[in-house]
C-alpha cells in the first residue's frame, strides 16, 4: 500500500517534471509563447515539488489528533 | 524561467536568513548562520510527514500549492513589467491562503492565526494608498512605465518618500519578527502553520522565500526604479537589513494595537494622497 503510494508520487512527480522541461523547450523553440510557458511552470511546479519530497521524505506512520483545546 | 524561480527561492530564502541573523546580532545573540531557512526547507522535505486526523484533507495540501503557485506568478508579473494591482490582487490572495492553512487544520493555534490573518488584513489599507500615490504622480500602475517614468523624473523615493515608507511598513508586517507579525505570534505556538509541519512545511518555507524575493524586488523597482541586477541583490539585503533594524528594535504589538497603529499609518497615507491629488 506504502510502496504503491510511493510509486504513484514518484510518478506525478516525474510527470510534472516533464511537462517543465517540454514547455522550457517548446519556449526556446519558438513554438510555446512566454506567457504559456510560466502557466505551466505555475500549475506543475508546486505539484512537483510537494510530490518530489512527499516521495523522497522519511517513513509515513498514521494521523494523529493535534491539540484540540481543553 | 525555472532557473530564475529557483534562484528567487534560495535568495529568498536567504534574505530570511539575513534578517534573523541581523535581529540576533543586534540583540546580542550569535543567532543562526544566514541559510539557516535554506536548510530548514530541505530539513522538513526530509521529516515524516501525514495529515492531521482533524484536518479537511484537500484544504490541507491544496493550500499548499495554491501558496507556491500565487506566488510563482506574482514573480512572472515582476519580471514581465506588468500592473501593480495584480501583484497586489496576489498579495491580497495569500491573505486567504494563511486563512486556509489556519482553518483547514482543525487546531484551535491554527484557526487563531487564521483568524488574526483576517484581522491584519488592515495592513493592506495603507498598501492601497501608496499605490494611488504611485498612481498619482506616473500616470499608470504598470511596472515597466513607473520605471520608465524614474529614468526621467529620478526615483520616486525622493518624490513621494511618505508612500515609500508607507510601503516599507507593509512589507514590515508580512516580515517574522515584526512588531505587526501577529499572525505567527508565540502565544499561538506557530500561528496558521502550527499544523502544517513536514513536507507541508517545506512547501511553505518555498512559498516565503518567494514571498520575500517579490516584495523585495517590487519595492526597489517601484521606489528605485529598474536597476541592474547586482545593484538589485545588493538592494534587496540593505532593505532586509533595515527591515530586521525595525523588528529587533521594536516589540511585537497586541492584535487590536496593530489594527490601530496601521490604521493611524492609513489615515496620515490618505491625507498625504488627498494633498498630493489636489496640488500635484
Amino acid at each position: 500500500m506504502m510502496t504503491k503510494k510511493k510509486d504513484m508520487l514518484r510518478a506525478l512527480a516525474f510527470i510534472t517534471g516533464a511537462l517543465l522541461v517540454i514547455g522550457f523547450v517548446l519556449w526556446e523553440s519558438g513554438t510555446l509563447p512566454l506567457v504559456g510557458y510560466e502557466a505551466i511552470i505555475v500549475v506543475c511546479f508546486p505539484i512537483c515539488v510537494i510530490c518530489l519530497f512527499l516521495w523522497w521524505m522519511a517513513r509515513e506512520h498514521g494521523e494523529d489528533i493535534p491539540f484540540i483545546g481543553y | 524561467m525555472i532557473g530564475y524561480l529557483l534562484f528567487a527561492v534560495i535568495f529568498g530564502l536567504l534574505l530570511l536568513g539575513i534578517h534573523r541573523k541581523v535581529i540576533a546580532r543586534i540583540q546580542r545573540r550569535p543567532g543562526p548562520p544566514v541559510w539557516q531557512e535554506i536548510l530548514h526547507m530541505l530539513k522538513f522535505s526530509f521529516k515524516s510527514t501525514w495529515i492531521p486526523a482533524t484536518a479537511s484533507d484537500t484544504l490541507f495540501v491544496g493550500v499548499v500549492l495554491v501558496a507556491i503557485g500565487i506566488w510563482s506568478a506574482a514573480l512572472f508579473v515582476l519580471l514581465a513589467g506588468g500592473s501593480i494591482l495584480i501583484i497586489f490582487g496576489i498579495y491580497m490572495l495569500h491573505k486567504i491562503v494563511e486563512h486556509g492553512f489556519g482553518l483547514s487544520s482543525g487546531s484551535p493555534y491554527g484557526k487563531f492565526g487564521g483568524v488574526r490573518s483576517v484581522i491584519s488584513a488592515a495592513s493592506e489599507i495603507p498598501l492601497f494608498v501608496s499605490i494611488a500615490v504611485v498612481g498619482i504622480y506616473t500616470k499608470s500602475l504598470e511596472l515597466s512605465s513607473i520605471v520608465y517614468y524614474q529614468e526621467i523624473h529620478g526615483p520616486l523615493l525622493f518624490v513621494v518618500p511618505l508612500a515609500a515608507v508607507a510601503m516599507f511598513i507593509v512589507i514590515l508586517s508580512k516580515m517574522p519578527f515584526g512588531p505587526f507579525s501577529i499572525v505567527e505570534s508565540k502565544e499561538l505556538v506557530s500561528g496558521y502553520k502550527t499544523e502544517h509541519f513536514g513536507v507541508w512545511r517545506a512547501g511553505l518555507e518555498i512559498c516565503n522565500g518567494l514571498k520575500t524575493y517579490v516584495l523585495m524586488f517590487m519595492f526597489i523597482t517601484v521606489f528605485i526604479g529598474g536597476i541592474p541586477i547586482w545593484w538589485m541583490l545588493a538592494g534587496m539585503i540593505l532593505l532586509t537589513v533595515s527591515l530586521s533594524f525595525a523588528c529587533a528594535l521594536s516589540p511585537m504589538l497586541s492584535p487590536f494595537d496593530s489594527v490601530t497603529v496601521q490604521m493611524l499609518i492609513t489615515g496620515v497615507m490618505v491625507i498625504y494622497a488627498a494633498y498630493l491629488g489636489v496640488f500635484a
